[in-house]
């Protein structure tokens, strides 16, 4: 199969709330600013445009037709993936490998500080005649879950609050993360309850942003003399649709992505990687995650405390914020900037492999695993 | 396929589920034998389900698996299937679920509404403009410019009509007379009631393999020889409706991968999108299956017919069998694959076809999706 590899990344906001563009010109100065970074002109160079997005965070039926003007895709092979962007990424990796182009642009953003009822928008998610009937929203359903992980796998709330904390704290560090703050235990597990055990600090904060992960074949790469982060492996999965039916300790969809991406990048396990940004839509889910990619509880625990692998260390979505469709694109680039060694003050040192793991959100069982390595 | 009605009793998963279910016993293979799935849906406004692909994921097998869905607006039916093809060429899996699905008749007081909603929010929103407003520019447009006749274009809904007699899952197939098409209901002129294609409910499916699996499963199996898709620019007010230039972008993508240089001589027969009589005549063209202006005279001569020279349309189309959106595009794939196995039946075309070739079309003017498949 041909070697993928990402030439280039744009991104523009990172923001609680962006006023000054729309949402068109967000897509714009990312991909200005990604195509440059490839040394690219998307009209001659690139041969098929990817949009992840949904219809109902954008208030746009068929949200793809407003796409192609922006990212200098009009009148060129374009489609959306209503997915996370790690999944517009494998579709990307696919289109290499089929010959469908040499080099792909994946566009995904958040710009969901236009959405004045969000809640409203992810209910209508969940399925009409079992769940939306009884009252209940994402976080009602991730209260439940996380009482059933905690009472499960025995980690507690100071375990949980402690990643919260270095999360926050990791932020403060990240030009890129809006929501660095310095908590203490105390005021962690004190936090205005949510649905509990979940509280105000378990959950990350809506941001605005625009991410343009641009992806070129290996062939290509050589011949253009471009430098490359490397995709060594890339999967998705989805488990069960039905919140009733999946797993609290396990993320089966986290756990079958994971095992795929490894077994094509050929890696051992989690330690392979110098860096790992992981899923942590909600506080727990970070830990649910590691467990699920093969992590003990002892091993969860030891990462979370800052030995082994960088865990999350732009913030993750609890410090950097959350964005929808676009998370899945932010872990990505920070395992793209830290594998070039430009991830700023969070910089790991000799960063050589990282893994970034995404999760839809519920109420759904759909993530995706992408295992990247320094260009060589 | 399922039957494609106005208010289908089934939930979308279950016409998912249908589908998918009917794909595999058509290929002999169990839903084990599914390595990914990809799901074609389109617009979420119709269910009213935000993420509509997680939605009907387990009805279309997607549950454990790499499932995604993939939309290009109203092109989205012919796209799954060519998002099904990149799974499997590009080595990553050795098969592929293609499944297209549109449950219409949820949204009250009509789908139509659905509609409103894929406008530019500032330009174009605030004119209460709809589709067939936009649709109805975009034919007088081609009748301006070629000086095509009314009468011309309603052959197209005569003949599609007429050939969807044959098909067990049509929604509205009728003998109808060019007369009757010109007395029909004005809905925004000169689009008229029998110019329009209904608003439907259904799914259909298509397994696509890897050339050693298929070698296990069958003697006969057909092949996708091109793909192609291409979006143009948002601006519909921009260019000149006249002529679709994504579809003729979209198709030279598709017949340059199937070596294609003269794909009127080198295609055998075409199922080609048709929610509008018009837009058949403006998709032959654009898949240059016709000179410019040149499709409506072909009509009128019987070449498009189910047995003439140059069968467009032998299933009877959207105008005839249905048109639940995603679904209608996938519809005619399959037909492609009834027509090249030689199991259409009595909608089966008089001439030898090795070749066919299928097109959907959507967004605000501006899809063009195309395949190409051959025995």
């Amino acid at each position: 199969m041909e070697r993928v590899g990402i030439v280039g990344v744009g991104f523009e906001g990172f923001r609680p709330a962006i006023t000054d563009i729309s949402t068109r010109e967000l897509m714009f100065q990312a991909a200005s600013r990604a195509y440059s970074d490839a040394g690219i002109d998307p009209r001659k160079d690139v041969g098929s445009f990817i949009c992840c997005t949904e219809d109902l965070w954008e208030g746009w039926s068929i949200a793809d037709e407003m796409v192609p003007d922006q990212v200098g895709g009009a009148r060129r092979p374009l489609f959306t993936v209503a997915g996370d962007g790690i999944i517009g990424i494998g579709h990307a990796a696919m289109h290499i490998r089929s010959g469908v182009a040499d080099v792909v642009a994946v566009e995904a953003h958040s710009k969901v500080a236009d959405v004045l009822d969000k809640t409203a928008v992810e209910n209508m998610a969940l399925d009409p005649a079992y769940l939306r009937v009884q009252g209940v929203n994402a976080d009602v359903l991730a209260g439940l879950e996380m009482n059933a992980f905690m009472a499960r796998t025995g980690i507690g709330r100071d375990e949980i609050s402690l990643a919260v904390q270095a999360e926050k704290r990791s932020a403060l560090r990240n030009g890129r993360a809006s929501y660095g703050a310095k908590l203490s235990i105390k005021e962690i597990n004190g936090a205005e309850p949510i649905s509990t055990p979940l509280r105000r600090h378990d959950k990350p904060e809506y941001v605005e942003g625009g991410i343009v992960i641009v992806l070129a074949a290996e062939k290509w790469i050589k011949k253009n003399k471009r430098e490359a982060v490397y995709v060594d492996g890339i999967a998705w999965r989805s488990s069960t649709p039905w919140f009733e039916g999946g797993g609290t300790d396990v993320a089966g969809y986290a756990r079958e992505s994971f095992s795929a991406a490894l077994k094509q990048s050929g890696k051992k396990g989690l330690a392979s990687f110098d860096v790992l940004e992981v899923d942590d839509t909600y506080s727990y889910k970070l830990f649910q995650h590691l467990m699920s990619m093969g992590a003990t509880k002892a091993q969860t625990l030891r990462f979370v405390e800052g030995e082994g692998p960088a865990l999350n260390p732009s913030g993750g979505s609890l410090g950097a914020g959350y964005m929808i469709e676009a998370m899945g694109s932010y872990r990505a680039l920070e395992c793209v900037l830290q594998l070039r060694g430009t991830a700023g003050p969070n910089q790991v040192k000799g960063a050589k492999n990282a893994l970034a793991l995404s999760w839809r959100g519920n109420p759904t069982g759909t993530g995706a695993a992408l295992a990247l390595s320094a260009g060589a | 396929m399922t039957k494609f009605r106005r208010r289908m009793l089934e939930t979308g998963r279950e016409l998912a589920f249908e589908a998918g279910r009917m794909a595999l016993d058509s290929a002999g293979m169990e839903i084990k034998d599914v390595e990914s799935v990809v799901m074609g849906t389109a617009p979420d406004a119709f269910d009213g389900v935000h993420m509509k692909g997680e939605y009907l994921m387990d009805g279309a097998g997607g549950t454990n698996r790499p499932y995604s869905r993939v939309y290009v607006g109203g092109g989205t039916g012919v796209f799954v299937p060519v998002s099904a093809w990149w799974h499997v060429a590009s080595g990553m899996f050795d098969t592929c679920l293609a499944i297209g699905e549109e449950k219409m008749s949820p949204l009250h007081p009509h789908p139509q509404y659905a509609f409103w909603s894929i406008f530019d929010h500032t330009l174009e929103r605030p004119l209460g403009v709809t589709l067939l407003w936009i649709f109805s520019l975009e034919m007088r447009r081609y009748m301006a410019v070629h000086h095509v006749k009314e009468e011309d274009i309603a052959l197209v809904s005569v003949k599609n009509k007429g050939n969807a007699m044959d098909h067990p899952c049509a929604q509205i197939p009728q003998r109808i007379t060019v007369e009757d098409v010109m007395k029909s209901e004005p809905i925004c002129l000169p689009v008229k009631r029998l110019d329009v294609s209904p608003t439907s409910d259904g799914a259909a499916a298509l397994m696509l393999v890897s050339e050693d699996v298929a070698r296990k499963y069958t003697d006969d199996p057909v092949w996708v020889d091109g793909v192609g898709w291409n979006v143009d620019s948002q601006y519909w007010t921009n260019r000149d409706l006249y002529y679709p230039r994504y579809v003729e972008q979209a198709a030279r993508m598709a017949y340059k991968m199937a070596k294609v240089e003269n794909p009127r001589k080198q295609i055998d027969f075409a199922e080609v999108y048709d929610p509008f009589d018009y837009k058949e005549l403006h998709h032959m063209e654009g898949l240059l299956l016709a000179g410019k202006g040149e499709a409506p005279k072909l009509t009128r001569e019987g070449v498009t017919q189910r047995d003439g020279d140059f069968p467009v349309n032998p299933s009877g189309g959207l105008l005839g069998v249905g048109n639940p959106i995603a679904a209608a595009g996938t519809m005619k794939v399959c037909e492609l694959f009834w027509q090249l196995r030689g199991e259409a039946g009595k909608r089966q075309v008089k001439k030898e076809v090795n070749r066919g070739v299928a097109q959907a079309w959507g967004d605000l003017l501006q899809v063009g999706t195309v395949i190409v498949l051959k025995r």
